[in-house]
């Protein structure tokens, strides 16, 4: 710094100070408890919902988001520990909503379904493309396929593919114990680079959501209704027969595919936000399934969220009695003690 | 928290201030902020537990891969790296600028453009990793993977402390070799690889203790198999802090054996 003379360096000081005091005041004074304009709203979602929200929410909305995305699991404990504390949660199933999160209300606003994306350039991608969708498992049991999947203790899509290779253990006539044989643990990537895996060279065909294939125009096997846990009409008696337990010890039941999300620092632009978010056609365009239940909501939703998403979503979803056996339908949990 | 403990010894000096005590006590606060957290990584697990994690199948599977892979990388980078060495210590010119700032730019470079950078070249659609697969010896998720990413971005330290280490040689013992008719290599080999060793030692343990720690470059072209940084990651993000901390712990001991081997049987270059 050069030497200044020291009144001079003494009036730039003061002025610094004047002016930095008044900075912090203009920022704080007007903001009332409920802030209409703060500066971003910060969403930590699940893996699967990067893409859609980075390419589809982010702009379609006025105000800037920050997405940090990880498994949803993952985000219930870094939540739960106090590492991370975003306006928004959305998670890939809502049964993470029972514990450890416990929101007083959430949103449960779109479904997916298990599919098996595949590179079609790789020996392993075609012999699973000329096995198609009724001897897929083939290949895979054979050894001839290097698959890539998640870990059934960091996120949904991890339990959901071992809840999907049960359930066709038993749908196909001439499969059996899938799981042993197909399962190993250097299968296991994070959800959000699962796919890129593909252009590593690493895996052949990966056991993924259906948005996953669509948003990156991988080629995909579409599994049947009766395995791929997004049809309503199969979850009540068939989708939960099956079950994983977590590490925490909660027993998790196979189910439809459900998103939930909830606001968690309610103000005016987490609303328009979470609007955007839970209803916006971005969901669909990205390889998400609507359903005409969705959004529907469980517990006690602010009012201000209510007005915001009914004007918007055109089925407005009655709320009560229907929709609580709606979302037990959707997942229901047994908490093993 | 307390700096470190300011000296009575001061020499009243213009204001009865000793400055090499004061420089002492500014460069303390910084010498703590290197030595605190690592006494608190040991500290903050019971020695036992980390013994008996120690044990684990993946902890000692990723150490294995790990320093087998750095190994390799280390040899391959000197293999190469030390003639390279001699070329640039011993050639001058604009020519020369231009290849040590090629051989500089790895180090600079993130890990993780390291790692883009090496699949455009060696990734399954590129021709060369096409036929490496064609071949049945895939050169990403293999251990050849982890080795081609630890050699981009170490092997730069055994290059440019081997530059100095040749160019710390007497010249003159060199001329007086070649005026015996010996030719430039056995002069090489017989006078300056010998005087130049210690200096080579650094730059190869350096890039040991780099390649062990890469982690960047290592996950875009081998997630598996799994090297150490990769199992600390992957722990931190399943189960948090305390079950990444036996693999963490074992990576200082690692890079500590390292500083050791420097200031032993090598010459440290920051000396």
């Amino acid at each position: 710094m050069t030497e200044g003379s020291p009144t001079a360096r003494r009036r730039f000081l003061l002025t610094a100070g004047t002016a930095a005091v008044a900075g912090i005041a203009g920022c704080t004074s007007g903001s009332s408890r409920d802030s209409s304009q703060p500066t971003t709203v910060a969403i930590l979602a699940a893996g699967s919902l990067q893409n859609a929200l980075a390419n589809g929410l982010k702009p379609a909305v006025d105000v800037p988001v920050e997405i940090e995305a990880h498994g949803s699991a993952t985000i219930a404990r870094m939540i739960d520990e106090g590492q991370r504390d975003p306006d928004i949660v959305s998670v890939a199933d809502v049964a993470l909503f029972e514990e450890p999160l416990s929101p007083s209300w959430y949103s449960l606003f779109t479904s997916n379904s298990v599919v098996i994306a595949y590179n079609p350039d790789t020996d392993g991608g075609e012999r699973l493309a000329d096995a198609g969708t009724e001897r897929w498992y083939e290949p895979m049991v054979n050894g001839n396929v290097n698959i890539g999947r998640t870990d059934p203790d960091q996120d949904p899509l991890g339990y959901r593919t071992l809840f999907m290779l049960e359930l066709a253990s038993r749908y196909y006539d001439d499969a059996s114990r899938l799981g042993e044989q197909i399962l190993q643990q250097e299968q296991i990537y994070p959800e959000t680079s699962l796919i890129s895996q593909f252009e590593t060279g690493s895996i052949d065909a990966a056991i993924a959501y259906r948005n996953m294939a669509v948003e990156r125009d991988y080629e995909y096997i579409e599994l049947p209704d009766q395995i791929n846990l997004s049809n309503p009409r199969y979850a009540e008696d068939w989708y939960s027969t099956t079950s994983y337990t977590l590490p925490s010890g909660q027993e998790i039941r196979g189910g439809l595919i459900s998103y939930g999300s909830t606001i968690r620092h309610m103000s005016d632009a987490a609303v328009s936000v979470f609007d955007i978010h839970t209803t916006g056609s971005y969901l669909e365009e990205h390889g998400f399934l609507l359903r005409d239940q969705f959004p529907s909501y469980t517990g006690d939703v602010p009012q201000r969220v209510r007005q915001a998403t009914d004007q918007s979503s055109e089925n407005q979803s009655r709320l009560g009695g229907s929709n609580q056996a709606l979302s037990s339908t959707v997942s229901d949990i047994t908490v093993l003690v | 928290m307390a700096t470190g403990s300011h000296s009575d010894r001061s020499g009243t000096g213009t204001f009865g201030f000793d400055w090499l005590s004061v420089a002492l006590v500014l460069g303390g606060v910084l010498l703590l902020y290197y030595v605190v957290p690592l006494v608190s990584l040991f500290l903050s697990v019971p020695a036992g537990e980390i013994l008996a994690r120690m044990n684990n199948p993946t902890v000692v599977d990723s150490a294995t891969t790990s320093v087998m892979s750095a190994s390799v990388s280390t040899v391959i980078a000197t293999l190469f790296g030390l003639p390279l060495a001699y070329w640039l210590a011993r050639t001058d010119g604009a020519v020369t600028k231009i290849v040590l700032a090629v051989v500089i730019l790895p180090l600079v470079l993130p890990p993780t453009v390291g790692g883009i950078v090496l699949l455009t070249v060696f990734g399954p659609s590129s021709p060369l990793g096409e036929a490496a697969v064609a071949a049945g010896f895939p050169l990403t998720r293999s251990l050849a993977g982890v080795v081609l990413a630890q050699t981009f971005v170490a092997s730069p330290f055994v290059v440019v402390t081997a530059k100095a280490a040749f160019e710390s040689v007497d010249q003159t013992l060199e001329y007086a070799s070649r005026s015996l008719g010996k030719s430039r290599w056995t002069t090489a080999r017989n006078v300056t690889l010998p005087l130049a060793g210690p200096g080579i030692l650094a730059g190869i343990t350096l890039a040991f203790a780099r390649a062990i720690g890469e982690f960047g470059a290592t996950m875009m072209m081998a997630y598996y198999p799994r090297t150490m940084p990769v199992q600390i990651w992957v722990a931190f993000i399943e189960l948090g802090l305390d079950n990444a901390y036996p693999v963490a712990i074992m990576l200082v001991l690692i890079a500590a054996a390292a500083l050791l081997i420097l200031n032993t049987v090598a010459s440290n270059p920051w000396e």
